[in-house]
């Protein structure tokens, strides 16, 4: 049974993705938006919209009543949450099934489960999985973390166990800062997840973030889709992604392949995923978290794989099973996708958010330039919501021609109006470093200062 | 003011990641605080008990050539002009209304919801048929306000 009709609960070019991939399959969309986004470009492509409540997110993509509401008046099946907002919101998903609408994600179980970071270590090591060394259960005083520290040594980092985006970690290098980084974490833990608990893990030096695309029918079947190294970042948020990793070769992206499959197949997961590690210098990989949603970075994998990831989505979510033709032997990331992430912040100004009206707009183009955006001239960026304002992909036969490409299509695009990304990714494009592939999640102090 | 020290402490701020700083001494109080956009918050008007709730904006429009307010849905939902199917009206063209008295009920996830006039006022014309789908900020009612005193 496929859907006929979804309602997509999101904005900006997730949004517009999602409602492409919708069309692409026959499906009618339905957006809802804000008062501030009552020109977005998602309204204008999907079937039918619905306001949903002023600016402030809590009040309107954030709030549950009035999507679910939204989704009971247009009388649709299924609820795309798209990445951020109530993606993995396991509530959000537990009500979406309460009222026979199918959630287009994992079930609420498993996103409970995935979102407690230190239940989802506790799992995976359970698993078999390497995970970084540090704790598996919560840390509740100095004496609990003391007593991690004894087996890990410093330097360590702090984690929300609820965590994400960066919020709620600390690094910590010697004993005498322990106690304040404890304290200060678990204020701005409690502050953005209403949850204060923490973990604690061994900190890394440079290590690269390599993350595995999985996806999963609801019959017990789990392919993955290789890797995507997402090593360039500024506080934990990722800015240029890209596939395959130049760390990783046909025998380690089998070994992190199986480790990402047993990890799925240990939830039960179903529907898309990606499994999330770090890679140490000597090539060691160890679980961080699963993400239980559409990243934003999917389509470099997409690039590589020519796999709709959204389409799969809504097609598993209906009950389909993994096709055919996405046997193993069938799947081999063919050349070199880069993504890079066009945010409206100013990267001289410590990446600070900019909004504001697009008084011109010139996309690049040409073979092998993929841009998903809601951007268009005379659109104005409200300060409400997240900076991503365009993402731009580029393919290549070799890594060397991805990242030529890039600079290309970056060199053609003008975005007037706003300040953007734009020159922090040129400036890293150019890097000795970067052009070797010799990147790892500390990489950004080298290029520019922060 | 000392906006030095204000520089200074956003700075730490920006430095330390934090979301809200709050610093107090003999003769210097500031609370500086980011707007926390995208974040993860339950939202505080989720409705699970049937509840009075009212809009926040009361646009003015002209109708017949007269001034009216517009009152417009504060949420998602069906639109129901009488509290069941078989009782009567709220209220109907025509009626006077007083600014708590409730006009209509909108049913968000199987609860309803009553609204209230939020004026004083002629109902001049409802904008929405019963049993009909409304989003949020969707004009209902055209509301001619009381003359104030004269």
């Amino acid at each position: 049974m496929s859907f006929k009709k979804i309602l997509v609960a999101n904005r900006g070019e997730i949004a517009v993705r999602i409602i492409r991939a919708a069309k692409e399959l026959g499906i009618r969309t339905v957006a809802v938006y804000s008062e501030v986004d009552r020109n977005s470009l998602h309204l204008q492509f999907a079937d039918e919209a619905v306001c949903i409540g002023p600016a402030p997110s809590q009040e309107s993509y954030l709030n549950i009543p009035q999507i679910i509401s939204a989704a009971l008046i247009t009388g649709v099946e299924a609820i795309h949450p798209g990445y951020g907002f109530l993606a993995e919101n396991a509530k959000f998903a537990e009500i979406c099934e309460s009222h026979k609408i199918s959630f287009i994600g994992p079930n609420s179980q498993t996103i409970t489960k995935m979102g407690d970071k230190i239940e989802a270590r506790r799992i995976m090591k359970h698993a078999g999985i390497p995970i970084i060394p540090g704790s598996t259960k919560p840390v509740e005083s100095l004496k609990d973390a003391l007593r991690i520290i004894e087996k890990i040594d410093y330097p360590i980092i702090i984690k929300a166990a609820a965590g994400g985006g960066g919020k709620g970690v600390r690094i910590v290098w010697s004993r005498d800062k322990l106690e304040r980084a404890l304290e200060v974490a678990s204020a701005e833990a409690n502050a953005s997840f209403k949850n204060p608990t923490l973990y604690i893990e061994r900190y890394l030096h440079e290590p690269r973030h390599i993350e595995i695309q999985i996806l999963a029918d609801n019959y017990g079947n789990v392919i993955h889709l290789g890797e995507r190294e997402c090593s360039i970042q500024h506080r934990h948020q990722k800015l240029i992604e890209e596939s395959p990793s130049p760390a990783v070769d046909d025998r380690l992206r089998a070994k992190m392949g199986e480790a990402a499959l047993k990890a799925a197949k240990a939830v039960k997961y179903s529907n898309v995923g990606t499994v999330e590690f770090l890679l140490d210098k000597s090539k060691n990989f160890y679980f961080i978290e699963m993400n239980t949603r559409i990243q934003v970075e999917h389509p470099v994998t997409e690039t590589v794989t020519g796999i709709d990831l959204v389409k799969e989505q809504i097609l598993l979510a209906s009950g389909k099973k993994i096709r055919s033709q996405f046997s193993k032997k069938d799947i081999n990331l063919r050349g070199h996708a880069i993504e890079c992430r066009i945010n409206a912040t100013d990267p001289d100004n410590g990446f600070s958010p900019c909004s504001g009206k697009i008084h011109s707009l010139i996309l690049p183009s040409g073979i092998g330039v993929r841009i998903d955006t809601h951007l268009y001239p005379g659109y104005t960026v409200p300060p409400n919501y997240d900076s991503l304002i365009a993402k731009i992909i580029t393919y290549g036969l070799t890594r060397e021609e991805a990242i030529a490409r890039m600079k290309r299509a970056l060199e053609e695009c003008v975005i007037e109006g706003i300040k953007t990304t734009i020159p922090f990714h040129q400036k890293v494009l150019t890097h000795d470093a970067f052009k070797k592939g010799e990147i790892h999640t500390h990489f950004l102090p080298y290029v520019i200062n922060v | 003011m000392d906006l030095k020290r204000i520089n200074r402490l956003i700075t730490i701020m920006e430095e330390e990641n934090l979301a809200e700083l709050e610093i107090e001494d003999e003769d210097f109080k500031v609370k500086i605080a980011k707007p926390q956009a995208g974040s993860i918050i339950e939202s505080k008007s989720s409705t699970h008990k049937s509840k009075v709730l009212s809009t926040k904006k009361i646009p003015i429009k002209k109708f017949e050539g007269k001034e009216v307010f517009k009152l417009t849905s504060p949420m998602v939902g069906f639109f129901y002009l009488s509290q069941t199917p078989r009782s009567p009206h709220y209220v109907n063209v025509g009626d006077k209304v007083l600014p708590t008295q409730i006009v209509c009920a909108i049913e968000v996830m199987g609860v309803v919801n009553e609204i209230e006039a939020k004026v004083a006022g002629k109902i001049k014309k409802i904008l929405v048929e019963d049993g009909q789908p409304v989003e949020y900020g969707q004009p209902l009612f055209l509301i001619e306000p009381e003359e104030k005193e004269k």
